[in-house]
C-alpha cells in the first residue's frame, strides 16, 4: 500500500478520528524517513506533535 | 524513481572516471551489464548502494578507494574515490555523489583522510542545481533504507525468502515496504498519550470538587444574606426602641413633677456617653504605648548591661568616655587637660603617653562607646513610655470611677421615676425600661451579627478564589478527558484496522505472488498455488494440495523469492526500479526464459548484472525486445582495473 494511502483505511470512522490518524501518520511517516525513530529527543518531539494533533482534532 | 546515470571514479577496480547511462526508455527499459565472474558487477552494484545509503548499511563492503589509483599517487597527495548517481523522482532530477579520500604517507602507507563526503543536488527546470541540505532524509523518503534490498538485491541471496525458516524476513519485509511499521508506531505514541493523560487527570479537580465547593459557597452566601437581612432588622428594631424613649422622655420632661429628674437624667447621660468616649480614646492611648512595653520588661536587663560595661571600664578593659583623639591633642599642643603647660618627657607627658598607649582602636572605642550611650538612651526612652502609660492608667482609672458614679446616679433617678406615686410616670419608666433593655439586648445581637456577616464576607471571597481556580482545573480536566477519549479512540481505530490491513495486503501480496510465480515456474500444472498464511510462511502447495516447498529445487525457490519481491513491490506501489544482481545464476534454462519473458512486465525499470552465461540463447532473445542500454565489463588482468564499454 502506498504511504499516502494509508490514511484511507479510517474513511469509516468519525470525521475527527480520521483527521487524527491522517495527521499522526503523517508525522510518523517523517520521522521514519528522517531516521529520527530511535533517538529519545525526536520521541519526544514526536509525542509533543501527537499532543498537538490530538488538540486540534478535539476542535473538530 | 528512476535510475539515470551512474559515474564511477577511482572506486575499486574503476580506475578513473567510468560512466553508465541507463536506459530510460519506457519501452526499452532494460539496462544489461554483462561481465565474468571478478569483472566488476558486484563493484558497481555495491557502488549504486553505496552511493545511496553509505557504508554503514552495506556488509562487508571492502577497501573503496582504487588500488590504482594509490599507486599512482606520490606522497602527500591525495587520492579520491567517488560514485555519482543521477536519478529522478516524481518529476524532479537528483544528482547524488559520495566520495571518500586518502593520502600516501612518507613509509608508503595509505591512510584515510577524512570520513565519506555526500552531496545531493535537485536539478530545478531551469536547470539550476540547488543543494539539498538532508541528502538522507531525501533519498529515504524516495526508497528507505530498510526496504532497499527488495528493489536493489544480490541475486546471489535471492532465495532468501524461500528459506523454511524465512518467515520472520517475509513478514518483516511486508511490514516494511507495506508500511504496517507507520501504524505501529501511530498506535504506540497514541497509547502514549493515553497514559499521559490519565496520569494528568488524576492530578486535576473534577466536577465532584467544584460542585462540593459551590454548595459551601452558596451555603455561606445563604448565611451571610439571613445575617445582613436580620442585621437591617435590628438596626430598625434598636432606632425605634430609640425613639420610644425619646419619645417617653419627652413626656417625662412634660410632666411637672418629674421634669426636674428627667432633664438631670438627660444631663447624666449626656455625661456617661461623654465620659466613655474618654474612656475608649484612653484604651487606645495606653493600646498604643504598651506596644513599646518591651523597652519596660528589659529595663532590668539594660541595668545589668550599663553595670558591666561601667566596671569593665572602671578596670581598664574597655576605653572610658576619653577619646584617643582628645589624648593625641593634648600631646601635640603638650598643654593639660587643666590648661597648664608641660614638657616633653615631662611625667604628665609619660602619663597621656601610657594612655594612649593602653587605649583601644578607635573602631572598637567608636562601638564601644555607641553601644554604651544607646543603652542609656532605651533605659530612659524607657522609663519616659512606663510613666506615660502609667499616668493614661491613672486617668482611665479616674474615668471609670466617674462612669460609675454617673451610672449609679442614672439608676438611683431610674428607681425614683420608677418609684414615682404618680402612676403614669410609673408606667412610662417602666416601659422606658423595656425599651432600654431592648436596646440593649439588640445591640448585642447586632455586634454577633455584624461579627457574622464579616466572617461570611471573608469565607465567600476565599471560597470565590477556590472555585475559580478549580473551575479552571475541572475545564482542564473535561479537555484533557476528551483528548484521552481521542487517544483512546485513535490507538482502538489502528487496533481495528491493523489486522484487517496487514491480512488484505497479506492476501494481495499472496495474489499477486501466486500469479507471478504460475507465469514464472515451468512446472505450472504441478504447483497449483502459492500461499503466504497468517504465519507468513511462503509455501508452495501442489498438485495433491500438499506443502511443496521443502521439495523445490533451488531456481525454484530462487523463482518463488523472485515473485515474493516483485509481487511486494506492485502492491505497495513504491516507484523504485528492480536492480538485480546476478539474478540467473542458478536458474536452469527453463526458469531464465521465463522470467526473461516476464520480467519486464513486473517493473518500470530493470537493470540486470549478468555473466554471459546467465543471458544467452532463448533467455536473450526474450528480453531483446526491452534492452534499451547494454554495456560489458573489461577487467585488465595486467592492470587488476575494470574498463566499462558500451555494447
Amino acid at each position: 500500500m502506498q504511504k499516502n494511502r494509508l490514511a484511507e483505511i479510517f474513511k469509516d470512522y468519525e470525521p475527527n478520528i480520521q483527521h487524527l490518524l491522517k495527521e499522526v501518520l503523517q508525522i510518523e511517516q517523517q520521522y521514519i524517513t528522517a531516521n529520527l525513530n530511535t533517538n529519545s529527543g525526536a520521541l519526544k518531539e514526536i509525542r509533543e506533535k501527537v499532543d498537538e494533533i490530538i488538540e486540534e482534532s478535539c476542535k473538530q | 524513481m528512476k535510475l539515470e546515470r551512474l559515474t564511477l571514479e577511482n572506486f575499486r577496480q574503476y580506475y578513473g572516471r567510468q560512466r553508465v547511462e541507463f536506459s530510460k526508455d519506457s519501452k526499452r527499459h532494460v539496462t544489461v551489464i554483462h561481465g565474468v565472474n571478478g569483472a566488476g558487477k558486484t563493484s558497481m552494484f555495491i557502488g549504486l548502494n553505496w552511493c545511496l545509503y553509505g557504508k554503514d548499511v552495506i556488509e562487508n563492503i571492502g577497501d573503496l578507494i582504487s588500488k590504482e589509483a594509490m599507486q599512482q599517487i606520490a606522497p602527500g597527495e591525495l587520492v579520491q574515490a567517488s560514485v555519482e548517481l543521477a536519478f529522478s523522482h516524481d518529476e524532479q532530477k537528483y544528482i547524488m555523489r559520495r566520495s571518500v579520500a586518502a593520502v600516501r604517507q612518507v613509509d608508503g602507507s595509505i591512510e584515510p583522510y577524512n570520513n565519506e563526503e555526500v552531496i545531493m543536488k535537485r536539478i530545478t527546470a531551469s536547470g539550476e542545481a540547488k543543494d539539498e541540505r538532508s541528502p538522507y532524509t531525501v533519498i529515504n523518503a524516495i526508497l528507505p533504507a530498510n526496504v532497499r534490498t527488495y528493489f536493489l538485491f544480490d541475486g546471489e541471496k535471492i532465495d532468501n525468502f524461500a528459506r523454511p525458516e524465512a518467515a520472520s524476513e517475509v513478514k518483516d519485509a511486508i511490514y516494511l515496504v507495506l508500511r504496517l511499521e507507520i501504524l505501529d508506531r501511530a498506535r504506540k505514541h497514541l497509547k502514549d498519550m493515553e497514559s499521559r493523560y490519565r496520569k494528568e487527570l488524576v492530578l486535576t479537580a473534577n466536577d465532584a470538587q467544584l460542585n462540593a465547593l459551590e454548595q459551601q459557597i452558596k451555603q455561606e452566601e445563604t448565611g451571610q444574606k439571613q445575617a445582613e437581612t436580620r442585621y437591617a432588622e435590628v438596626q430598625k428594631e434598636i432606632e425605634l426602641a430609640r425613639q420610644r424613649i425619646a419619645e417617653i422622655d419627652q413626656q417625662l420632661r412634660g410632666m411637672a413633677n418629674v421634669s426636674q429628674l428627667q432633664q438631670e437624667r438627660e444631663q447624666v447621660e449626656a455625661g456617661v456617653k461623654t465620659a466613655r468616649q474618654e474612656q475608649d480614646k484612653l484604651i487606645e492611648d495606653i493600646q498604643a504605648k504598651a506596644t513599646a512595653a518591651y523597652q519596660m520588661v528589659a529595663k532590668p536587663i539594660v541595668a545589668r548591661a550599663l553595670a558591666i560595661l561601667g566596671e569593665k571600664r572602671a578596670k581598664g578593659q574597655i576605653p572610658s568616655n576619653m577619646r584617643q583623639q582628645f589624648v593625641q591633642d593634648l600631646l601635640q599642643q603638650l598643654v593639660c587637660i587643666c590648661g597648664r603647660p608641660f614638657t616633653e618627657h615631662s611625667s604628665e607627658y609619660q602619663n597621656l603617653i601610657t594612655l594612649l598607649e593602653n587605649s583601644v582602636p578607635t573602631s572598637l572605642e567608636n562601638e564601644v562607646l555607641d553601644t554604651n550611650n544607646y543603652l542609656i538612651s532605651f533605659q530612659s526612652d524607657g522609663a519616659n513610655k512606663q510613666s506615660q502609660v502609667n499616668g493614661l492608667m491613672q486617668q482611665r482609672v479616674g474615668v471609670k470611677e466617674r462612669i460609675q458614679s454617673l451610672e449609679a446616679r442614672l439608676s438611683d433617678l431610674h428607681l425614683q421615676l420608677k418609684g414615682s406615686p404618680l402612676e403614669d410616670v410609673s408606667a412610662l419608666e417602666k416601659k422606658r425600661q423595656r425599651f432600654q433593655s431592648d436596646v440593649e439586648d439588640y445591640m448585642v445581637e447586632s455586634g454577633s451579627l455584624g461579627e457574622r456577616v464579616g466572617k461570611a464576607v471573608k469565607q465567600v471571597e476565599k471560597l470565590t478564589k477556590e472555585i475559580t481556580q478549580a473551575r479552571k482545573s475541572s475545564d482542564k480536566a473535561k479537555h484533557l478527558s476528551r483528548k484521552l477519549e481521542l487517544a483512546q479512540q485513535g490507538a482502538k481505530a489502528i487496533d481495528e484496522k491493523y489486522q484487517q490491513t496487514a491480512d488484505d495486503m497479506r492476501l494481495q501480496i499472496e495474489a499477486k505472488t501466486n500469479e507471478i510465480f504460475k507465469s514464472l515456474v515451468w512446472k505450472d500444472s504441478h504447483f497449483q498455488r502459492v500461499g503466504l498464511g497468517p504465519d507468513y510462511n511462503l509455501e508452495v502447495i501442489d498438485r495433491y494440495g500438499t506443502a511443496a516447498r521443502p521439495e523445490l529445487s533451488a531456481g525454484e525457490r530462487q523463482v518463488l523469492s523472485l515473485s515474493f519481491i516483485t509481487a511486494m513491490a506492485q502492491v505497495s506501489e513504491e516507484q523504485a526500479p528492480l536492480v538485480m544482481d546476478t539474478p540467473f545464476g542458478r536458474l536452469s534454462s527453463h526458469h531464465r526464459n521465463s522470467i526473461t519473458a516476464n520480467l519486464p512486465s513486473l517493473t518500470s525499470q530493470l537493470i540486470l548484472f549478468v555473466t554471459d552465461e546467465e543471458l544467452r540463447d532463448e533467455a536473450r532473445q526474450n528480453l531483446e525486445p526491452y534492452i534499451g542500454a547494454e554495456y560489458r565489463l573489461n577487467f585488465d588482468d595486467a592492470t587488476g582495473c575494470t574498463a566499462i564499454e558500451e555494447c
